[in-house]
């Protein structure tokens, strides 16, 4: 026969949305503390099954104990979300920043200050839908994957996880495009301002403009490379984010 | 006498912080020092006790390890971090100004 405290901790952590590594030590945390209630009524002269009960009357009723720990982890979950997006948010910008100021200073020989001036407003620019699309994959992980145990979490489940994520990735680089060729568009159409106006004013959207403007001497045909680069980096840096993350078991 | 669920919600937390920032302890420990520190007022049920240090170590208020002292089994301890500290700190300034301001209103001898 199954131990009734045991069984009581499995009813009530069923229905928590729990993840099988914290349950376990939740139940082990609650087995200690049950067991000493029941110790100290037996020490009353109780009789077991009333020790038994009165401790687990303790910890109150089990729907109650479950909302309230659903509760908890929803906090939880929103937390650890929102800095794990944080985390990710640096290194997935941080990476084709990088780029674009390697770039704008070797190739496009432009001055140092200029070059992580490019960097700096890449990294503005693509933190919004980094910052979304991370966030997303983030709280879809939660949904498929955590609340079960690793036998339950299937192939079907597996792919659908990392399509989705892939997906996010792909959105967040077309959405960083588009932003790009938003924020470069005033130039474009304006594009002497572009060109003429002060090196202060982002450089990297006047660099842009100039491409988009003057393709093919300004670039000399290399512009599709680099939005290829770009995407391809911070797709890479994408999944090496959550490759790791899940690595980690996050 | 039996306190309002509502002004328990935010005195329980700050309370908890507290018995914790004198010594780290298990919640069974918890509960009996919080009866003990309070003279029986605040009665901390299991069920409202385990989710909210499992809320306070998510905020990264506290921190909980296994640890296992002699003859006993294994036991979750949880322990204040830098950043409960300074919570608590804000908090007790916070509480100590409206106990003070309540006093005030209800006309409690020591300020009127």
């Amino acid at each position: 026969m199954r131990d009734p405290v045991e069984e009581w901790i499995a009813d009530v952590l069923a229905g928590s949305g729990l993840s099988m590594s914290r349950r376990a030590e939740i139940s082990e945390e609650w087995r200690r503390h049950i067991d000493t209630l029941i110790q100290n009524c037996c020490r009353g002269e109780v009789a077991d099954s009333r020790a038994v009960r009165a401790a687990l009357d303790a910890f109150g009723r089990p729907e109650v104990l479950r909302r309230q720990l659903r509760r908890a982890q929803r906090t939880i979950d929103t937390r650890a979300a929102l800095s794990e997006t944080l985390r990710g948010l640096w290194l997935l910008t941080l990476t084709p920043a990088i780029l674009v100021a390697v770039l704008a200073f070797f190739i496009e020989g432009f001055s140092l200050w200029q070059g992580c001036a490019a960097g700096l407003a890449f990294i503005v620019v693509l933190a919004l839908p980094m910052a979304v699309c991370n966030y997303l994959v983030v709280r879809m992980r939660v949904i498929l994957l955590r609340p079960r145990p690793r036998a339950e979490i299937n192939l079907p489940r597996r792919f659908l996880f990392w399509m989705m994520s892939a997906s996010m990735a792909l959105a967040a680089c077309v959405l960083t495009g588009g932003l790009l060729i938003l924020t470069a568009a005033p130039l474009f159409i304006w594009g002497e301002i572009g060109r003429t106006g002060s090196a202060v004013v982002l450089p990297f959207q006047r660099w842009f403009a100039a491409a988009v403007l003057d393709n093919s001497t300004h670039f000399d045909g290399r512009l599709p490379w680099l939005v290829a680069t770009v995407i391809v980096a911070s797709a890479a840096a994408t999944l090496i984010e959550r490759s790791r993350s899940v690595c980690a078991g996050r | 006498m039996k306190i309002d669920k509502e002004l328990l919600k935010g005195a329980t937390e700050t309370a908890v912080l507290a018995v914790l920032s004198a010594e780290p302890c298990h919640g069974y420990e918890l509960i009996r020092k919080l009866r003990e520190r309070s003279q029986g007022v605040l009665q901390l049920g299991e069920g409202t006790l385990y989710p909210l240090l499992y809320k306070l170590e998510a905020k990264g208020a506290i921190e909980g390890a296994w640890e296992t002292s002699t003859g006993e089994r294994r036991r979750r301890v949880y322990r204040v971090t830098a950043r409960g500290r300074a919570h608590l700190d804000q908090r007790s300034r916070q509480w100590r100004y409206m106990a003070r301001g309540i006093d005030l209103v209800l006309g409690v001898p020591a300020y009127a």
